[in-house]
């Protein structure tokens, strides 16, 4: 094998598949990126067996081949170079890399060793604006579980169907829900639990405003950029049915200026309890007050204007969870619909704009 | 056919005898309180062969006037009380006037004393009970007691008398207790004609350090309550001194040593889960109260004393040590502030740090804003001071959020971190048990507790065992944060969970709880304990730097952070000299 390929291009696809690499591993060769240079052009890939991404790297071919090279290693290397294109080669299983007056040999491994990238099972097919997903995914990946006794909660649960997609999250304490009605084509409906490290990494990647090519199958997803795929397994189900907790009868409707809110809850909240983040939200006649009171730390209180014509009521939030909300809300205002102090909250951006419709819910914090 | 006969008062006196003086360190006790009462300035006591075969007490108390000298030695015979009624004033050692006669009875005693107003004394020698001897002598005022030939009459009692050692070690121990409760009064003892002991007269601080030592004294508090009717004083050790028994816990009323379970159970209550379960504190206790409100008189060794009031005595005991230990007094929250400033030297109030950074487990803030802001600032002030950072950033193999160098994490169980002069290691299971410990415990005193509802409520089916622990811990759960009700047939539905509990494990966690051992019986403590530990991350957990800098503040925010509930230490201190005395070097750096 012989390439070459201008260092910049081969430092950004280098660092990029070497992010993927597990930082511990006990299968040495998960350590290793897989170069392969064939007719169709150069590719870098790497996996940690749960995630693999490839990634197309633009350069010349002069002789084809492959080689399993240490990803971090190589990265390394490649990032201290001084500029100029790099001579990589491959003679059996060591790794040449020329630049300028340098020259590394390393030692790499046969790429057979490498784990073959499994094949797509793909059922369901669709193409979307990489922004627009790159959007639903930071809606509501944020609120996936890390109990791993319930492995279904740690992923996103994605619905696809020719009406458009939805996508789901919940810890058990709040939920988010994101639903895009768009003409995704004659698919076959689909239900399924993406990881978030998938999703993270998708976002990573997906840095121009492209259409990319999703492909969901049983037991995997992948998302195929012009120059980046990548390819991950599910998770195993059953997803709870988040339906029926949401609620129906929150007819106590509160608006509020999303900013103003952010901003005062980070401020009441300094002094919050440092493992509830307790924050009180009191409503009354327009008005919304925050407050907190923490034993031996001290109080806040901030009143901010609201649109509110119901009950009075107290009702107790995490504050992280709450800001977590507002900084996934599209718009200006956002309105929580309310029934009983004890029961769940529903936030919702007053202007849902565009063909989201995005809502929270959020489970009181009580004080017994 | 066994006839009935009255025994001889001779007999009687033996059988007497045996209840107040079993052994000679007994004989030494009566004839030291005697003096004490006789307000002695200087008592020496000395012993041969462990007091088997001679004890002399003698003192510069007042002394017995002659005439008086052979009522002295009879049976209920004192110059201390004269009605029953006396008793209950009693502020003297001794009352029963049983001492002399007793120790008359059962060996060769000689009395010579000279009272304040008299010129020449008088002495007596009896063998047995039987007088020997009887006339003047010349001699300082004072009493001299000489006790020889212990048990000679009852070889029964004396079979049963321990090594000359061990009847030593007796007498030995008893003086160093008892000459606490009297400092101003000087004591020497001497053994088989060597010094064993020799205290000067001295201030009660003098007097402690000798007796506990002057290594220990300085981790040995004062603490004094008085409310002008029981005074509760003394002093006792921090939580990280302690001993595998009672032997260092000294406890006096009105300057009478005392073993009372009440006192004893107090002062366990105090230390309650700050030391380990199976260690005793340190502690000399005097409790100061009208001798009305107790009775001495229920044991003929004195030892056993009631209190009219124990509920009083065991709270107000409990909690002024409780304070002098830990929680609320200025000192201790002191010595904490400045441990916690030596780890993060810095201005502002210290406990305010113990809050603050939302770490809400934010998935994509983790990934992809790894500066995080406030650890940022953390390192800027925390590096001011110590330029030369032990842990380096990490080269990318511990892909940790934020800057890495100042809390590290080694086998994903303990956290170090650097100070000034070298580092701290903390345990990081032992320190969250102690941050949540802490936390229940003021949930159930009636702090109000913050409860997570859940979105979906779970579901439990518990053994016949764990449902039998909820029925019983069903009142408490709630103070705790947990909402449970029944459900069916041995099921309950959780609707609510502590709020900020880690390991809820969709109701594993509270599974685990109920199915503790023996949680019905003590079942607060037991909870607490058992929740906490449960609760808490485990060794092999992974924490970001930020949860280990939220870990830390919390940890010195409570009460006592040194120690988890179980007793152990929850952090260890590595100084850099101490490093530096490992690797040989020398101290100025060669």
């Amino acid at each position: 094998m012989k390439i070459i390929v201008p260092l910049g291009e081969l430092n950004k696809k280098m660092n990029a598949v070497s992010a993927v690499v597990p930082g511990k591993t006990t299968m040495p060769i998960l350590s290793m990126a897989l170069i392969t240079a064939d007719d169709s052009g150069i590719s870098f890939s790497a996996t940690d067996l749960d995630i693999s991404v490839s990634t197309r790297v633009n350069g010349e071919v002069e002789e084809t081949g492959k080689i399993a090279v240490p990803a971090k290693k190589v990265a390394e290397i490649v990032k201290s170079l001084p500029g100029g294109d790099v001579a990589i080669g491959a003679e059996g299983e060591i790794l040449t890399i020329k630049c300028g007056r340098s020259k590394f040999s390393v030692n790499g491994r046969s790429p057979e060793d490498f784990p073959k990238l499994p094949k797509q099972d793909s059922k369901t097919e669709f193409t979307i604006d990489s922004g627009f997903l790159g959007k639903m995914i930071q809606k509501t990946i944020y609120a996936v579980s890390t109990d791993l006794t319930r492995p279904a909660l740690c992923g996103v649960k994605w619905e696809a169907d020719r009406g458009g997609i939805l996508m789901v999250s919940t810890d058990g304490h709040r939920l988010a829900k994101v639903e895009a009605k768009l003409s995704l084509g004659d698919i076959q409906k689909s239900e399924v639990i993406v990881p978030p490290k998938a999703l993270s990494t998708f976002k990573a990647f997906a840095e121009k405003a492209e259409m990319i090519k999703v492909s969901i199958g049983d037991n995997s997803i992948s998302f195929e950029m012009t120059d980046v795929s990548i390819y991950s397994r599910l998770l195993e189900g059953p997803f709870p049915n988040y339906q029926k907790v949401i609620p129906v009868k929150n007819e106590k409707e509160l608006l509020v200026s999303k900013d103003l809110l952010s901003a005062a809850t980070k401020r009441v909240s300094i002094l919050s309890d440092a493992l509830t983040h307790q924050v009180i939200f009191s409503v009354s006649k327009d008005k919304l007050t925050l407050h907190v009171t923490t034993q031996d730390l001290g109080e806040a209180r901030e009143e901010l204007e609201a649109t509110y014509s119901e009950d009075e009521m107290e009702i107790g939030y995490n504050a992280a969870y709450v800001l977590d909300i507002l900084r996934t809300m599209e718009g200006d205002d956002i309105a929580f619909h309310l029934d009983k102090p004890d029961n769940a909250g529903m936030v919702m951006p007053v202007d849902q704009g565009g063909d989201l419709k995005h809502l929270c819910i959020v489970m009181p914090l009580r004080i017994n | 056919m066994a006839v009935i006969n009255r025994l001889t008062p001779d007999t009687t006196g033996k059988i007497a005898a045996g209840e107040v003086i079993e052994r000679p360190a007994n004989a030494v006790k009566e004839l030291i309180e005697n003096s004490i009462d006789a307000s002695a300035r200087r008592i020496s006591v000395e012993v041969m062969s462990g007091g088997k075969d001679l004890i002399r007490v003698s003192d510069d108390g007042i002394g017995i006037s002659s005439e008086q000298l052979p009522l002295a030695v009879e049976n209920f015979a004192t110059s201390k009380i004269t009605r029953i009624e006396d008793i209950s004033r009693i502020m003297t050692l001794g009352f029963r006037g049983e001492a002399l006669a007793s120790i008359k009875s059962v060996s060769r005693l000689s009395v010579s004393s000279r009272s304040i107003d008299e010129d020449i004394g008088r002495e007596m020698k009896w063998a047995g009970g039987k007088l020997l001897h009887d006339g003047p002598v010349a001699r300082t005022q004072g009493t001299e007691i000489l006790a020889e030939d212990l048990f000679f009459n009852v070889p029964a009692r004396k079979k049963f008398l321990s090594s000359d050692q061990a009847e030593l070690r007796k007498i030995t121990a008893y003086i160093q207790s008892l000459s606490l409760a009297v400092p101003d009064i000087a004591f020497l003892l001497k053994s088989n004609g060597k010094d064993v002991l020799s205290y000067p007269a001295s201030s009660m601080d003098e007097r402690v350090e000798v007796i506990f030592g002057s290594g220990t004294f300085p981790n040995l508090k004062r603490f004094d309550d008085d409310d002008g009717r029981i005074r509760i004083h003394g002093y006792t050790s921090m939580p990280g001194l302690t001993r595998g028994n009672r032997t260092m816990q000294f406890l006096f009323v009105n300057r009478r040593i005392i073993k009372d379970r009440t006192v004893s159970h107090a002062i366990r209550q105090a230390y309650q889960s700050i030391i380990p379960s199976d260690r005793f504190p340190l502690i000399a206790l005097f409790i100061e109260i009208s001798p009305d409100r107790i009775d001495v008189n229920v044991h003929p060794s004195k030892a056993e004393i009631r209190f009219d009031n124990e509920r009083e005595i065991h709270s107000r005991i409990s909690s002024v040590l409780r304070e002098t230990v830990g929680g609320k007094t200025v000192s201790f929250r002191d010595k904490v502030e400045s441990v916690y400033r030596t780890i993060f030297p810095g201005g502002e109030n210290w406990e305010k740090k113990a809050t603050g950074n939302l770490d809400g487990k934010d998935y994509s803030s983790q990934q992809h804003d790894p500066g995080v802001e406030s650890t940022e600032h953390r390192s800027d002030w925390l590096f001011q001071k110590s330029p030369q950072p032990l842990f380096e950033a990490s080269d990318g193999d511990e892909p940790a959020s934020g800057s890495g160098r100042l809390y590290w994490q080694l086998h994903q169980s303990f956290i170090f971190i650097q100070i000034r002069g070298g580092m701290v290691i903390i345990d990081q299971h032992a320190a969250h048990e102690r941050i949540l410990y802490d936390k229940v415990k003021n949930n159930l005193s009636g702090e109000k507790s913050a409860v997570q509802a859940l979105l979906f409520p779970a579901t439990l089916e518990l053994s016949a065992e764990e449902y039998d622990n909820f029925e019983t811990l069903s009142d408490t759960l709630p103070s705790i944060g947990f909402e449970v009700e029944p459900f069916g047939a041995r099921s309950v539905i959780v609707r609510g969970i502590p709020a900020g509990v880690r390991n809820w494990n969709d109701g594993r966690l509270l599974q685990d709880i109920l199915s503790e051992k023996g949680l019905g019986k003590s079942s607060r403590e037991m909870l607490m304990k058992s929740y906490a530990c449960r609760a808490s991350v485990k060794a092999g957990d992974k924490l970001s730097v930020e949860e280990m800098e939220s870990l830390t503040d919390q940890l010195f925010a409570t009460e006592f952070p040194f120690t988890c509930p179980h007793g152990r230490p929850t952090m260890l201190r590595v100084d850099m000299a101490d490093l530096e005395r490992r690797f040989q070097r020398t101290v100025k750096g060669e």
